[in-house]
């Protein structure tokens, strides 16, 4: 590159020298040469500042909750996260949304306040307070100004322990629900996102079904459903608090111990029996008819990791050679050199029984088949290496991207909260950087043979009377058109 | 020296800077956070929509992707290479009045940021040709596509800008663009446009985070002084439309419910009014305590509602939506907000109100300037719509100062009923039918 910029100045700069050599003039002129280009030489790039993730503050309630607390001052913030084992994976066969209903519900009235008060009691004092479900887990979050923390923790506490469950609110958050899952079918992505799954782990398995439910699920899941879930859930066995911001540690641990030690009563957890993934093979594209779409929503699912696992390293580093940075060569191939599309992401989904590679993008309807092709033939390619270039450029990707998540407290928390849900050590994200930092290229190759297309669950949202003609031109002949979930 | 940007101070937060200008009109602003080993560099010009050409709607952001196409010193993707090679990356927006670059990565690559920025400044349209307008153009129209084409509601915006806007206010359009403008641009657009904006005197410099200014202003001096000064076209001066062009547009689309949105003329960005507007959206729709929240989420009436005040130089644009429940009508859930609006233009939020819109606002404002690229680009921000980065205290201060009245007269003088825009979304009969 920079041999280029040398060739280009030295090209510029001949038209002059060649009209002051024709200059009839007998006295010597002297010709002042060109000021020199100050932009012409690239700037060396410095060595980076040695960066180490902080390591959680570790203790124990009482009752044996699991609490991580790290110190980030810069501003009078906090984020406190609650996560318990669970979640959808509880969800009663057949009424699919049990869960997402009852987190929802946990947030309309608890304690002494009903909902109008719970909600105007968390607002006044500017806090966020919000419940959430998925296949591992449901969590709990809680944010705000420190000065709000005492008052926050008790709303908190109120909203996991002695949620209301009033009738009138259940009806009301299942009609929301309901009709949000609706909208959220006119979302191609969502439609791609939430098939795949479905088809690639299967309707019974606990990743495959919707931790968001489904219209026949949250229809049926009652008032005593959501209450059973509840008590089955929100104890303290497996229960991880991870806490991030201006706080003192001593101080978070003795303000959670007077909420969520003693007073928290044990209780009985289901066991969650989690199958592996099927194995897919040569199946056939699927196909979610959109009618009119000028896009086509690409899903592609592929074998990956659990959380935690001793390939991690390896396998990020050549997920993000394939499609984890704009340069990727995904991008580089379908956006910038085809003009396809806005964007494409690959990326890992690691979760606590089992992982998948995935491929995303939105692909202009007219080129879906093309697209197809290009996308088989990088995937074929990436599974033969990176080069060095590749595996530095993943390396310093992965670091940046640690560093910004420790620059807002809530990034801070989710990072660790997600480590610590699923049972790794608090100097995780140390080992991880570590890890991939010394990556070598030899390693890269093998983890990339799960980027085979045969063994992918392909989904594709668009309007198939555009797109399957053009599918089968390019070869892709074994095409079965599905209902989403 | 160790200097915590965004450090507290006796009333709020503040952020730290150093400002001056090159002999050429660029301003610079240097702003040391040393938390992390990173660095931002935040360039912002003066140049968006409201500049373009007329029948070139679309250009200014179709532009802002050129500008990563190449340079003869750096060709090809070299921009992106070059700092993807070190743990770098980088982005950029286009909006009515501005468009805004910023690189983001380890310390190291600082002076690379700054020789690529300077280098760009300086040269691209040396290497601009047809093929890199034509997949840029691809590229741009796919994003159309995606972000609104294909996303439900996603025309709105669209529509809002010419039912809002008279014909030649520089709003009157879509930042986006349309197809047919974005597919008659020329390279010959593209160098005026370059040459005309994409001058010195014309952008903001702010470079932030792990650096040492002793260090880094003689690398500014060095890369940003080869560039001239030049004359910037004139700019528009016309008149401040006070009502919408049309009371109502109704559009189709491929979706499960219909959607209603409300649209007014508001005040300008920074300008007094726009506090007590963003107020005024967060009192009707900030929270489930909300009014219009109880009024209509918490009723059974619709599944979401959303508020916003948007404000821009030439004006600004309050914006409410609402997606009813099924079996509710659009009129109905109009009828309710008209009711809502009435009722607060005549009792002014009460102190429990107050206290909620003051704390939340604290807190959005400290997790807004937490990530090192937003307090960058806050300073750039400030500069380009008050003529100073020293504007926080300011700006906290008018949401602190506005007091309870001064919402009601806002809402009286500005959310008339016969000044709104309508913009109804009815599903598609296609869609509807399979529901």
């Amino acid at each position: 590159m920079r041999a280029l910029v040398l060739v280009l100045a030295a090209l510029a700069a001949g038209p002059a020298l060649a009209k002051s050599k024709k200059a009839p003039e007998p006295a010597p002129v002297v010709v002042a040469p060109p000021p020199p280009d100050p932009l012409a030489d690239r700037p060396v790039v410095g060595e980076a500042r040695a960066f180490v993730p902080p390591a959680p503050a570790v203790s124990q309630l009482s009752n044996g909750v699991s609490t991580w607390t790290v110190v980030n001052d810069a501003l009078p913030l906090f984020t406190v996260a609650l996560t318990v084992p669970g979640g959808s994976a509880l969800d009663p066969a057949g009424k699919e949304g049990t869960s997402a209903l009852a987190v929802e519900c946990m947030q309309r009235g608890a304690g002494s306040r009903d909902a109008a008060a719970f909600a105007s009691e968390v607002e006044r004092r500017g806090l966020s307070l919000s419940a959430g479900t998925g296949a591992d887990g449901a969590y709990a979050v809680l944010s705000g100004t420190t000065d709000q923390m005492e008052a926050g923790l008790d709303l908190l506490a109120d909203m996991v322990m002695r949620p209301k469950f009033a009738g009138g609110e259940v009806k009301k958050a299942k009609e929301l629900l309901l009709a949000g899952l609706q909208s959220s079918m006119d979302e191609p992505a969502y439609v791609a996102n939430r098939t795949a799954q479905w088809l690639y782990w299967g309707a019974d398995h606990p990743y495959g079904r919707p931790s968001d439910g489904t219209q026949g699920g949250l229809k049926r899941a009652g008032r005593g459903d959501i209450k059973k879930w509840h008590k089955a859930s929100w104890h303290p066995a497996g229960a991880r608090f991870t806490v991030v911001g201006a706080v003192d540690p001593a101080k978070v641990q003795s303000a959670l111990e007077a909420r969520f030690g003693a007073p928290w009563k044990a209780g009985k957890r289901p066991a969650v029996v989690v199958l592996p993934a099927p194995v897919h093979d040569k199946e056939p594209i699927y196909l979610v008819d959109a009618p009119g779409s000028s896009q086509t929503g690409f899903y592609l699912a592929f074998p990956g990791l659990p959380a935690g696992h001793a390939a991690a390293a390896p396998t990020r580093v050549g997920t993000i050679a394939l499609g984890g940075t704009f340069t990727s060569r995904l991008n580089s191939l379908l956006r910038e050199k085809r003009g396809y599309t806005y964007g494409v992401r690959a990326a890992l989904a690691e979760a606590l029984h089992g992982g998948t590679l995935m491929v995303r993008t939105r692909i202009r309807a007219d080129v879906t088949g093309a697209a197809l092709v290009d996308l088989v033939g990088e995937l074929e390619g990436i599974r033969k290496g990176i080069s060095a270039e590749e595996l530095g450029k993943a390396q310093g990707a992965f670091r940046q991207d640690i560093v910004e998540t420790m620059e807002t407290v809530s990034g801070t928390t989710m990072a660790f909260a997600n480590l610590h849900e699923v049972g790794r050590a608090p100097d995780s994200l140390a080992a991880d950087l570590g890890a991939v930092g010394s990556v070598s290229l030899d390693a890269v190759t093998p983890t990339m043979a799960p980027y085979d297309p045969s063994r992918a669950v392909i989904v594709l949202v668009g309007d198939v009377a555009k797109i399957k003609p053009q599918l089968e031109a390019a070869g892709f002949n074994k095409l079965s058109v599905v209902t989403p979930p | 020296m160790i200097l915590i940007s965004a450090a507290l101070a006796a009333d709020g937060p503040s952020i730290p800077y150093e400002r001056y200008e090159l002999p050429n009109g660029l301003q610079v602003i240097l702003m040391e956070d040393h938390r992390l080993p990173q660095v931002c560099v935040d360039l912002w010009y003066r140049v968006g929509s409201k500049d373009e050409a007329k029948g070139r709607s679309g250009f200014a952001h179709l532009f802002e992707h050129l500008m990563f196409m190449g340079t003869n010193r750096l060709p090809g993707s070299g921009f992106d290479q070059s700092m993807e090679a070190h743990g770098g990356w980088n982005n950029a927006w286009t909006m009515e009045d501005a468009t805004n670059y910023y690189e983001v990565g380890p310390s190291g690559l600082l002076d690379t940021f700054l020789w690529m920025e300077a280098d760009r400044m300086q040269a691209l349209d040396d290497a601009m040709t047809q093929e890199k307008l034509d997949l840029q153009r691809d590229v741009v129209k796919n994003e159309r596509r995606q972000s609104n084409e294909d996303r439900p509601y996603g025309m709105v915006e669209i529509e809002m800008t010419t039912a809002l806007f008279p014909e030649g206010h520089p709003y009157a359009h879509s930042v986006i663009g349309s197809h047919e403008d974005l597919s008659a641009a020329t390279v010959s657009d593209v160098t005026g446009f370059f040459q005309s904006w994409y001058v010195p005197n014309n952008a903001s410099l702010v470079v932030a985070g792990d650096f040492d200014p002793a260090a880094v202003k003689p690398v500014i001096e060095k890369y940003f002084s080869v560039l001239e000064r030049k004359e910037l076209p004139a700019r528009w001066n016309g008149e401040r439309p006070s009502k919408p062009q049309k009371a109502l547009v109704t559009i189709t689309d491929q979706v499960e419910f219909p959607k209603l949105n409300l649209y007014w003329h508001s005040p300008a960005k920074f300008q007094p009014g726009d506090a007590e507007m963003e107020l005024v959206a967060d009192l009707l729709a900030g929270g489930e305590s909300s009014r219009l929240y109880r009024r209509l989420v918490d009723s059974g009436m619709a599944q979401d509602v959303s508020v916003y005040q948007y404000g821009a130089e030439y004006g600004g644009v309050f914006y409410l939506s609402a997606l009813p429940m099924d079996g509710v009508t659009v009129d109905q859930l109009d009828l309710a907000v008209r009711e809502e609006l009435a009722l607060l233009a005549n009792s002014p939020p009460t102190a429990e109100e107050m206290e909620r819109l003051r704390n939340q606002r604290k807190v959005a404002r400290y997790e807004e300037l937490e990530p090192l690229q937003n307090r960058a680009e806050t300073l750039n921000r400030y500069w380009a719509y008050t003529g100073t980065p020293d504007w926080l205290a300011k700006d906290i201060a008018r949401f602190g100062d506005a007091r309870p009245e001064a919402l009601s007269a806002a809402v009286s003088q500005y959310l008339k009923p016969e000044l709104a825009t309508k913009i109804v979304v009815n599903p598609e009969p296609a869609a509807a039918e399979a529901n």
